[in-house]
């Protein structure tokens, strides 16, 4: 056993996050067992890979009206609510522990469902260390976006995305690369699920890291054993501070030999508030920019989807093609699923308007406006911090309310759309089924009145947490408490400027012009 | 004199608090406002209707295209018009903007790839010569008050 040196005792104890209250599930003995079965993952996995093998079925052989597809309800309505209201805040990465996406990959380049088989297919290369970041997921969560007028509204076109997204895309990638280096780098949905876990209730950390730094040699969590794979997505745990980029997928549980791995239920932690211990992986502006991109096209698609612009909902909208006029009489029912299909073409013009609101509007404008903000603090804290460095740290403080905006956005998709997807679970491919007797239940939005009440609450949790946030990486950044609060100022007027905003766009009609 | 003035500010914020219930529960007197809202592929126009609380509204909706419905979230009340042979070009909705606030009205009627995301605002002003005296009570005691202090 090696000794610990004074600098890591010392960088351990300062890691030691303060915590409100801190449980570890594995003391749990079913949820031990679990995590520790080399079966888990796959039995976690399959249901749904088979949900999405139906998903991807209906998107091209469902019904072509949106609001009566099931690919359409359960992706972007039942999935995209469940992951912003539940599975990320009190989850985080909980989701990649189950998600069926990466599976085809990830099975070809085992070569096993379950087993363990070191020698992966495939070519089996490293990820280039360039882009060890996440502007790929940034580039592919902003292309999604650009098409999500359609993808939420044309089945075939959510059905694209799909087979890219579980089918072409992680049979490459896999067979290229080693591990997980898809889920960590590319995918669109990962990107933003790491960002928010830092927020949330759960998280992965080893007991005591002592251990992992006195086991010398051989690593067993970073390269594998018997009982299970080398991390996949590259972490070592013994390092673990943030959830950003630990997928929970249980394989340093089965792994370690010292029995040291907790998967906390947490409140509090400090995962926002500080760097990466000692990885190469150092907040840069690849996050930043990330909670940019979430920050404004929360607001972005609340105006567009439920806002008073219908130019911008028609430029959002890249299949341009309105149906009665082209087809060129009137059209009583303009779902013929030929017609449909062949008269809608492709709107470069849209598109590309669209896509210039996006990347404008997330990549430029958002942060302009952050970094007039974080020059004020730096201004004001009167300490010598380069402005990079207040840039990125005093970005992570925009996290709580962006998830918070997100949350004000899913409740009110689900809750007025909520009865398509009662009608859609009755009749999942439009056979003409009834399982549950609602497949004829129609449209009827529930408990409008509380809505906004409920949107409230969120943007008021997500300005205290946010206030928080800007104030204890205010603390950590600067060496005495008074320039900490002054510097701390002027982030959380930007908080209190982008909850305005959000409530502006839900309570007061977003009408801004 | 202590006790003279934590009543006497208790006195005026129970004026206040009165003044404020007694403005929101009364139904005020408004006028009738009529709008003719043409709905089409996947847009009403107009897109927003601005009225004031205790106002009665009569919409009138047509189609320029195909079937279309109007639905008012918070008032949850609603309409629609089929564009079929024999079936009335034009349907009113009418109902008094008791509830201030800003509230979204969408399309009910499944009319293509966008409809769910047909919507409008309806914008429900509140009653500002109520909501002025409510104010203006609020303020004197506000000012009351803190004179009571000063004098103090």
């Amino acid at each position: 056993m090696a000794e610990v040196s004074e600098e890591v005792k010392d960088a351990t104890a300062k890691g030691e996050a303060k915590y409100f209250f801190r449980y570890d599930l594995l003391r749990i003995p079913i949820i031990r067992w679990l995590f520790k079965l080399r079966a888990y993952q796959f039995i976690a996995i399959f249901p749904n890979f088979l949900i999405f093998v139906a998903l991807i079925y209906a998107a091209f052989f469902g019904s072509p009206v949106g609001n009566s597809n099931l690919t359409i309800l359960i992706m972007w309505i039942v999935w995209w609510a469940a992951l912003m209201l539940i599975l990320v805040p009190f989850g985080g990465r909980i989701w990649c522990q189950v998600c069926p996406i990466p599976a085809i990959g990830e099975w070809l380049q085992r070569g096993t469902f379950v087993g363990v088989r070191h020698k992966p297919i495939g070519l089996g290369k490293r990820w280039p260390k360039k882009f060890d970041n996440i502007w790929l997921q940034n580039a592919s969560f902003l292309m999604v976006s650009s098409f999500i007028g359609v993808l939420v509204t044309r089945p075939w076109v959510s059905g694209v995305l799909l087979v890219i997204l579980v089918i072409i895309l992680p049979i490459i990638i896999f067979l290229i690369f080693r591990g997980r280096a898809f889920c960590r780098y590319i995918c669109p949905i990962s990107g933003f699920i790491g960002l928010y876990s830092m927020f949330s209730t759960l998280e992965l950390r080893v007991k005591n890291r002592e251990t992992c730094i006195k086991h010398v040699g051989y690593k067993d969590c970073i390269r594998g054993n018997d009982k299970g794979y080398g991390c996949p997505w590259f972490e070592y745990p013994g390092n673990l501070n943030r959830n950003a980029y630990c997928g929970l997928c249980t394989e340093c549980i089965k792994t370690c030999p010292f029995d040291n791995i907790a998967v906390n239920f947490r409140i509090g932690g400090e995962d926002l508030f500080v760097d990466p211990w000692y990885g190469i992986k150092k907040r840069g502006l690849d996050e930043a920019y990330k909670t940019f991109i979430m920050a404004t096209l929360a607001i972005l698609y609340a105006i567009v989807f439920a806002g008073a612009y219908p130019w911008l909902r028609e430029v959002s909208n890249v299949l341009g093609g309105k149906v009665a006029p082209l087809i060129g009489k009137a059209v009583h029912v303009p779902f013929d699923k030929k017609t449909n299909l062949l008269i809608e073409a492709f709107s470069l013009q849209n598109y590309l308007t669209f896509l210039g609101i996006i990347l404008i509007s997330t990549l430029v404008i958002a942060p302009a406006l952050f970094a007039a903000f974080a020059y004020l603090s730096k201004i004001l804290s009167g300490r010598d911090v380069s402005f990079k460095r207040v840039f990125i740290n005093f970005s992570y403080a925009l996290v709580p309310i962006s998830l918070m905006a997100w949350g004000a956005f899913s409740i009110y998709i689900l809750l007025i759309n909520g009865s398509y997807v009662l009608r859609i679970l009755s009749d999942p491919f439009n056979l003409g089924w009834d399982l549950f007797g609602t497949a004829h239940l129609k449209w009827q939005p529930y408990f409008t009145w509380a809505i906004p009440y409920i949107q409230m609450a969120f943007i008021a949790a997500g300005v205290v947490f946010s206030t928080r946030a800007a104030h204890e990486i205010s603390l950590r950044m600067f060496d005495d408490k008074k320039a900490a609060i002054r510097a701390a100022i002027p982030i959380v007027a930007a908080v209190i400027g982008y909850a305005l905003i959000v409530i502006h766009v839900w309570l007061g009609g977003g009408v801004f012009l | 004199m202590k006790a003279r003035v934590i009543l006497l500010a208790l006195v005026v914020l129970g004026i206040s608090v009165l003044t404020i219930s007694s403005a929101q529960g009364t139904s005020p007197k408004g006028t009738i406002k009529e709008f003719t809202v043409i709905a089409k592929q996947w847009e009403f126009d107009p897109s927003v209707i601005e009225v004031n609380q205790g106002d009665t509204i009569i919409i009138r909706l047509r189609s320029a295209d195909v079937s279309h419905g109007l639905f008012i979230e918070g008032y949850d009340i609603g309409t629609a018009i089929i564009t079929k042979e024999g079936w009335p070009r034009e349907r009113v909705l009418k109902f008094v903007a008791d509830k201030p606030g800003v509230f979204t009205f969408r399309c009910n009627v499944t009319c293509g790839p966008y409809h769910p995301f047909m919507t409008g605002k309806l914008i429900v002003k509140p009653n500002n010569p109520e909501r002025g005296i409510s104010l203006f009570a609020i303020i004197l005691g506000i000012a009351v008050t803190g004179y009571y202090i000063a004098r103090r």
